[in-house]
């Protein structure tokens, strides 16, 4: 990744917190729009992962024999019950790890 | 405000040490958390950056993800906005999940003062730094087992991140759609999966929720 890159995102990031702490800002963000944004984290997030579990570097993993799919359907059940994030990441791992060494 | 500095520690040592295992220089893996100082834009970073994602993909995606800080600045907005650019900047900057929850949210009459803001977000700030250094310190320490199955690290966290905030059918439904979207579209090596995926989830959960309230 290139310094101009990491610039460019802290500059979004700044960007984005700033953006209504601006008086000249005359805009208002209709209702629908502000609504959609609070789905933000958990609906792009999820759609980074997607990919990632499907396919591996652009092609298909065969649905039974994929690890990926498994440990994320482990992962969702893990996160479910138990609400403290490092736990839940470890056992996760650990359930990862145990299905790649199949 | 400790139990929320607290509460960010296991990020800050993810981030810093996710930042190693991607392969970055160390000065790029301080600069995230230092210049950044956004947890989950940084891991979302990392994940694109490690699966290749191109350079515009990963600036729309940080965009949206960071998008919810917009709601963060309106109930402060009147109280904020009035304040000279020397004040307004640093709490822009310093406006985090954490000081928006400090600040008293929505629900908050009267607002807390300047130099409160200020002072609070730029304790989480120096946690949020050192947290991340000590990450960069035990990944360089650590044998580097993780970074042979970084994607899983990433797949991972962000289920553990996502599923607590799945609260509504609303939501779950949103959920649903930006996945199954996101893998039909990567399937079809569409341009922009991601960023299409997530937001049709956004409206789709925000229109979702919009009937629910109608309906009530």
């Amino acid at each position: 990744m290139s310094g101009a890159l990491l610039f460019a995102l802290a500059g979004i990031v700044f960007f984005n917190r700033y953006l209504f702490l601006e008086p000249r800002l005359p805009i208002r963000l209709p209702a629908l729009v502000q609504q959609a944004l609070k789905y933000s984290a958990p609906c792009l997030l999820t759609a980074i992962c997607g990919p990632m579990i499907l396919m591996d570097h652009g092609i298909v993993r065969p649905i039974r024999d994929n690890p990926y799919l498994w440990g994320a359907l482990f992962s969702v059940i893990i996160a479910f019950f138990i609400r403290n994030v490092l736990l839940a990441v470890v056992l996760s791992l650990i359930f990862f790890a145990l299905l790649l060494s199949l | 405000m400790f139990p929320f500095c607290l509460s960010v520690l296991p990020w800050g040592i993810l981030a810093g040490s996710m930042a190693v295992q991607a392969g970055l220089p160390l000065w790029q893996s301080i600069g995230l958390s230092a210049l950044m100082f956004a947890g989950a834009a940084q891991l979302v970073t990392l994940g694109l950056v490690m699966s290749g994602a191109n350079v515009v993909t990963i600036l729309i995606t940080v965009f949206f993800i960071t998008t919810q800080h917009i709601i963060y600045a309106l109930p402060l907005r009147n109280y904020v906005s009035r304040l000279a650019l020397r004040y307004r900047l640093p709490i822009g900057f310093l406006l985090t999940d954490e000081l928006f929850a400090l600040s008293g949210g929505k629900s908050a009459q009267q607002p807390r003062s300047v130099s409160y803001l200020i002072a609070a977000g730029g304790f989480f700030y120096v946690c949020w730094v050192i947290f991340s250094l000590a990450g960069i310190v035990m990944a360089t320490r650590i044998p580097d087992l993780a970074r042979y199955h970084l994607d899983l690290l990433i797949i991972a966290t962000f289920i553990t991140i996502v599923v607590p905030m799945v609260r509504s059918i609303s939501s779950l439904l949103g959920v649903v759609l930006s996945l199954a979207l996101s893998m039909a579209l990567a399937y079809f090596h569409v341009e922009g999966a991601l960023v299409i995926a997530g937001l049709s989830g956004m409206f789709f959960s925000a229109l979702l929720s919009r009937r629910g309230e109608e309906g009530l």
